[in-house]
């Protein structure tokens, strides 16, 4: 099993003991991104591991320095550069100009159904029954059954097709990467794609709109990202412009086998 | 402008075209996938019930009538799916796709659009916003993939759209428009329960009673200042008709009004007020300042649109008019 830390622009020797590749970059939010470094990182970080750049979903602005970041990526990186994509667009410019990068399929793309309130109605341990009032009189609303296809759909990610691994592999993209599912996880993958598992948080979703996670709009980025994450009392964890839910469950030998996991990306939010 | 509503079965086709609506998007579901995958979980469509047509029957009536008034029908397939579902999912778009009035699929399954490709379906292939369509080189892979359109991030501002629409005059562009539009998240999804029933009492059924963006922002109230705290407040409710002044120029727009979870009624009054807008826009001597003041006074006589300018589409044209002078 490899190990994965995401580090972010400074360099650090702690804890790299036993971690078999750094992620350099981040998957929440394009105006976080700082590559100024990379050259520096990998000399410091590639004598003892491999070196990935990490993406999240771009705008146009992100396109702009595309080309140096990712020449000097190939500089720096000797082998074959390692990019995880987040964004189509990116996955389409990779291809187009660097078609020899190998690709990884971002978390944020193999659209796992994630939402931790899920979990009482997939064990079908919600309440059963609840009167709403109204002005005709009681009404007794009684909660659905829950279906076993739709506890199985819960349960996958949208990749498994073969139609859809020949279109990852035809593209050079070897590598799909997933959040730990506070449920079952049942995805199969062919033998040739291997997939990733983020520990210990599942990345929920992201906004451009981080000035307003504080409820005071400030501006429309104050990177926020930077500074504290505020746990909430459901569960949530806001770091910035991004909601994450922990999970640190580790899944069994047999979940991992079954899903193709021979990395998990170790990250710290707090 | 092409003004895109959706058709929530609860609808009538005659008064969006006594409106001279042209176009319109719906969802479909039917007994065979609410047996298996209830769409109060939304597991075919980002709308639960109430908000699509059940059942082979009823959409058929819609498309019959939407083709007598010469009126297209775009159909929405907008979440995205395990390999399970798809088999059901290709099924269906078969089925709604014999109706001459059904132009095209709104989609965003990357399985799903490939498989359609391999069976050269030969309609139009829409993007939805789920496809998190941020950036040019996006458009460019799904248009490789055969889409003909894209429905753009609801969190692009003006300038960034103008960019983006301009480099392919051949496709069709959706932007969001005009709703007290609730959606914080990147392709208004978050990959999870999202819980927009129109029927409201019908919520309980999921155990979960408000999207993850309300939930969010009650859990940081509760953090901040128990109680007094308006989550309704912090939504970033955008209205986006100060940059229709520039984006009206480009005719491959179309203005998408997001008005399924409303009733019947709104969704005609929400019409009314694009075209309402869009007159204004037509007048000879109208110019860009001109056009600020009347959305300022339509926003203050609007009761149900509402705009908050610093997470609005033109917060950056205002930034820029205002360098500019
Ligand atoms: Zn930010
Ligand atoms: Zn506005």
């Amino acid at each position: 099993m490899q190990k994965i830390k995401i580090v972010n622009n400074k360099i650090s020797t702690a804890d790299l003991a036993g971690i078999d590749r750094i992620y350099i970059g981040n998957d929440y939010c394009e105006n976080d991104l700082d590559f100024s470094n990379t050259a520096a990182l990998t000399a410091f970080y590639g004598g003892k591991t491999a070196i990935s750049l990490l993406f999240p979903f771009l705008t146009d602005k992100s396109f702009g320095e595309m080309h140096a970041i990712l020449k000097k990526l190939k500089k720096v990186s000797g082998g074959k550069p390692e990019i995880i994509f987040n964004d189509w667009g990116l996955f389409y410019f990779i291809r187009k100009h660097y078609p020899e990068m190998n690709l990884v399929m971002g978390r944020l793309l193999t659209k796992q159904k994630k939402d931790p309130r899920a979990d009482v109605i997939l064990q079908n341990k919600q309440d059963k029954i609840k009167i709403v009032k109204s002005d005709t009189g009681d009404k007794i609303i009684r909660s659905k059954d829950i279906p076993k296809q739709l506890v199985d759909i819960f349960s996958r990610h949208s990749v498994e097709s073969d139609e859809f691994f020949d279109f990852l592999l035809k593209n050079n993209v070897s590598r799909i990467e997933i959040d730990n599912l506070k449920w079952n996880m049942l995805s199969v993958l062919t033998k040739k794609l291997k997939a990733s598992l983020y520990f210990p948080y599942m990345l929920l979703t992201v906004t451009r709109y981080c000035g307003a996670m504080n409820g005071k709009y400030l501006k429309v980025c104050n990177y926020s990202c930077r500074k504290k994450t505020a746990v909430l009392d459901n569960g949530l964890y806001i770091k910035g412009n991004a909601v994450y839910y922990k999970n640190d469950v580790m899944p069994d030998d047999k979940i991992l086998r079954m899903n193709n996991i021979d990395r998990i990306v170790y990250q710290e939010i707090i | 402008m092409n003004i895109l509503p959706g058709l929530s079965p609860s609808d009538s086709i005659e008064a969006f075209y006594s409106k001279g609506i042209k176009e319109v998007y719906a969802g479909f579901y039917d007994s065979v996938s609410e047996k298996k995958w209830p769409v109060a979980f939304n597991t075919i469509n980002r709308r639960g019930e109430g908000g699509s047509f059940f059942g082979l029957k009823a959409f058929s009536a819609a498309a019959v009538k939407a083709e007598k008034y010469g009126m297209s029908v775009y159909v929405v397939f907008n979440v995205n799916y395990t390999a399970r579902q798809l088999p059901w999912i290709l099924k269906s778009i078969k089925q709604i796709s014999k109706f001459p009035a059904v132009k095209g699929l709104i989609i965003n399954d990357i399985n799903l659009i490939l498989l359609l490709r391999r069976q050269k379906y030969s309609k139009k292939i829409i993007i939805s916003t789920l496809g998190a369509n941020l950036n040019a080189y996006a458009a460019a892979f799904y248009k490789n993939l055969g889409a003909s359109g894209i429905v753009l991030d609801r969190q692009l501002t003006a300038l960034e759209i103008l960019s983006i629409v301009k480099k392919f005059p051949e496709m069709r562009f959706e932007v969001f428009f005009l709703m007290a539009d609730g959606c914080f998240f990147i392709d208004g999804y978050c990959s999870s329960l999202h819980v927009q029933e129109t029927d409201k009492s019908k919520r309980y059924d999921l155990s979960v009673q408000s999207t993850l963006c309300m939930d969010m922002f009650r859990g940081l109230g509760q953090k901040k200042q128990a109680n007094k705290f308006d989550c309704k407040k912090m939504l970033p409710y955008k209205c986006n008709i100060c940059s229709l002044y520039h984006l009206r120029k480009l005719k491959n727009i179309t203005v998408k009004i997001p008005n399924r979870t409303i009733t019947n009624s709104d969704g005609i009054s929400i019409i009314d007020s694009v075209l309402k807008i869009e007159k204004e826009l037509e007048k000879k001597n109208i110019t860009f300042e001109k056009f600020r003041s009347f959305c300022g006074r339509f926003l203050y006589e609007s009761k149900n649109i509402k705009c908050n300018p610093k997470v609005c589409l033109c917060r950056d044209l205002y930034a820029k008019n205002k360098n500019s002078k």
